[in-house]
């Protein structure tokens, strides 16, 4: 069971491992990133910032997926953690009932021009129309940083947006 | 009197709130260090060091991670003091102030985070890009200038402007209601434990937090003894972990004898561990 | 430090100029790039020695440092150490990938934050804390100064070493400590310090007495207080923490939490309770 699918540039943090995993009571954390896989080392600090009870799955995006849809993978209470609104997008298209879809630290680490959605959130155009298209299929897709913060919908921020 | 005051306190806040950004979680700006340096200033270390202390134990909880907080101490505790020695109230009259002027700090330096000091960020984007050092350098800390000079006006208005209507509103205080701030000095740190519960809470490990506290309460083991006693639990288990984890790492890596095989669907090992 | 053997005077040198320049990391934080100005700060030093001929490379060095950085501060130099022999391998070789150095700074620090965090704040802080507030509620005026040193000398020694350690150990390092599996060892060992220290302060720090008392025919008085402790001492601050902690997962504000402890001693007052 997917209890929440998190948009954050810097995947694993303090805000995941001190307030994210503890709320929503997790049991994995299962992270779909190209590049990070591939990179032995980022799998070591990733997998060293989570409380040794919750397990940490990282893998590129297509494997993920099929990971995600394994049958074992209904019973267990799993958090997962893209990089991009893009892999967001594509995990969604992918994968069904995924209970909540929250966008946290997006765009900051990126070059161009942006669109502030937030002043945690800052989307290139292309990301605003993969966003776009993530709150059609998930209209409860939201901003908030940590749990103790304000839910935004997303909706209504990219409404406010075309005015 | 109050001009001093006021330049004085509205110095320690610069020095310490502000300090504590220059020199990076050196906790120069926490109520403990606080409260002291107000006191010392106004001629009451000795009120200082207690009003403090009582304020650290009810903000001891507000920590700041991912800039997700709820007040800012330094401020509170400054001012909070300032006042309670010039009113000769102690700590009862410190906690009810401290609390909005906490609230009231945050707002303020959120505000000049994003609305002053975010303006800097292409500023500095470019001035790396040209290879200008030295105004890298200058930018670096005159940002910081800047932001808490703003911030020390905060103390400074507040203890000139509000000195007169504090008295009269503290002065006004029935002693009913005066009780009840006695009491809740001793209620509220209840506040700063459990949010550093919600920090620290773990299934594995949560009995501790009864063991510390039936320890403090029937044995009244000072809190020295107490870290003490907590580090050497800690470094007994610790010890027996890193035996059970070295053993486990042998058995894994001894030929397997039996091991059910699981073949049957098509996961590597990673994920087989992931599901387990 | 065995390992330093291979360290040059002038990196010694310029190590311990970026240890010092790493305290003012957040000096100029700014809510879009975080400790980006500090690090690039810390890092001048050795882009200035790296890239001394060569003023091009040294402006994309510069940039490269100029990028979002955030984690917590006292392991923010094993960070930058790492940072600057990559950035010394760079000077040297033409096919070394610069964009490799970021991937790591970006990498290392959210997981970095995440265990210094828990550590530095919520373990050794408490611990610094609750020696120093029940010195302090006695009105000795050294605690602020043993505050500071209890929390202070582990720290910048962390940050010390950390700037030597990164510099010659690099990714190694964390490979290692990792597969050992030494990290989750230590953080449940500190976690229980922690829990053991919040259960003491949350028995001295919480306070509460009840006037309540029954007179039965004059003489003897049956104090509602003493009956409380009779059942567990310190009863009453042990429920009020786990209801507060209880309500803060419950995703309660703390601001509502404060006023409501407030609003619930002015009627503790009131009604003669307390």
């Amino acid at each position: 069971m997917i209890v929440a699918l998190r948009v954050d540039e810097r995947l694993i943090h303090g805000q995941i491992a001190m307030t994210w995993s503890k709320e929503l009571k997790v049991k994995g954390i299962v992270v779909p990133n190209d590049e990070a896989a591939g990179n032995e080392m980022q799998k070591m600090a990733l997998k060293m910032a989570v409380p040794s009870e919750i397990k940490v799955l990282i893998k590129p995006v297509e494997e993920a997926i099929k990971v995600l849809n394994n049958p074992k993978a209904a019973s267990m209470r799993m958090l997962v953690i893209v990089k991009t609104i893009k892999d967001a997008l594509t995990i969604v298209q992918n994968v069904p009932d995924i209970q909540y879809v929250n966008i946290g630290n997006v765009g900051k680490s990126v070059g161009g021009n942006k669109t502030e959605l937030s002043s945690f959130v800052l989307l290139t155009d292309e990301e605003l129309e993969n966003l776009k298209r993530l709150v059609e299929l998930e209209p409860k897709t939201a901003l908030q940083v940590v749990p103790s913060a304000e839910k935004k919908l997303a909706a209504d921020l990219l409404g406010q947006l075309k005015k | 009197m109050m001009l001093y005051e006021a330049i004085v306190v509205s110095l320690i806040v610069i020095a310490t709130v502000g300090g504590a950004e220059l020199l990076g979680l050196t906790m120069l700006n926490r109520p403990i260090v606080i409260g002291p340096l107000v006191g010392l200033a106004l001629g009451d270390v000795q009120s200082g060091v207690i009003i403090g202390a009582s304020l650290e134990a009810v903000f001891m909880g507000v920590v700041n991670i991912g800039g997700a907080s709820a007040a800012e101490p330094g401020l509170a505790t400054a001012v909070g003091t300032a006042f309670a020695i010039n009113l000769g109230g102690g700590a009862a009259i410190a906690l009810p102030l401290a609390i909005p002027i906490g609230i009231l700090g945050l707002q303020v330096k959120t505000l000049l985070y994003v609305g002053v000091i975010g303006f800097f960020a292409p500023v500095f984007d470019r001035l790396a890009a040209e290879g200008k050092e030295r105004a890298i350098i200058g930018l670096h800390y005159g940002a910081w200038c800047l932001q808490w000079g703003i911030y020390g006006l905060l103390p400074f208005i507040g203890i000139l402007a509000g000195s007169s209507a504090i008295n009269a509103f503290v002065k006004a205080i029935p002693p009913v209601i005066m009780n009840g701030l006695n009491i809740c000095g001793g209620l509220l740190p209840a506040v700063g434990m459990a949010m550093l519960l919600k920090l620290l809470w773990d299934k594995k490990i949560y009995l501790f937090f009864f063991l510390g506290f039936v320890l403090v309460a029937y044995l009244k083991l000072p809190l020295v003894a107490l870290a003490v006693l907590g580090a050497i639990i800690a470094v007994t288990i610790a010890q027996r972990d890193y035996q059970i984890s070295q053993l486990t790492k042998k058995m894994e890596n001894a030929p397997a004898l039996a091991t059910p095989s699981g073949s049957v669907n098509e996961m590597d090992s990673e994920e087989e561990d992931f599901f387990q | 430090m065995s390992k330093l053997t291979n360290v040059t005077k002038d990196e010694k040198k310029m190590l311990r100029k970026m240890f010092w320049r790493a305290f003012t990391l957040y000096t100029a934080v700014t809510p879009a790039k975080q400790g980006a100005s500090g690090f690039c700060y810390s890092m001048m030093p050795f882009i200035d020695h790296f890239y001394k001929k060569d003023p091009e490379k040294k402006k994309e060095a510069l940039v490269r440092h100029m990028a979002y950085f955030n984690t917590t501060i006292p392991l923010s130099t094993f960070i930058m150490g790492i940072a600057a022999s990559m950035e010394k391998q760079n000077s040297k070789n033409k096919d070394f990938d610069a964009n490799s150095i970021n991937a790591i700074k970006s990498s290392l620090m959210g997981p970095l934050a995440g265990i210094g965090d828990s550590f530095f704040w919520g373990v050794l802080r408490v611990i610094a804390a609750g020696i120093a507030v029940s010195m302090g509620s006695t009105g000795n005026i050294l605690a602020p100064i043993v505050f500071l040193l209890i929390f202070n000398i582990p720290t910048i020694l962390v940050r010390y070493y950390g700037t030597f350690l990164g510099y010659t150990l690099g990714s190694t390092y964390i490979e290692r400590v990792y597969q050992s599996g030494l990290i989750h060892i230590l953080t449940k060992a500190a976690g229980i310090v922690g829990l053991i220290m919040v259960g003491g302060m949350s028995s001295q720090m919480v306070k509460f007495q009840t006037k309540i008392s029954m007179s039965m025919q004059g003489a003897s008085v049956l104090k509602l207080q003493n009956m409380l402790d009779q059942i567990f001492v310190g009863i009453v601050p042990l429920l009020l923490t786990l209801l507060c902690f209880y309500l803060l997962n419950k995703k309660v504000s703390i601001n509502y939490l404060i006023f409501g402890v407030i609003g619930l001693s002015i009627l503790l007052s009131v009604l003669q309770i307390a």
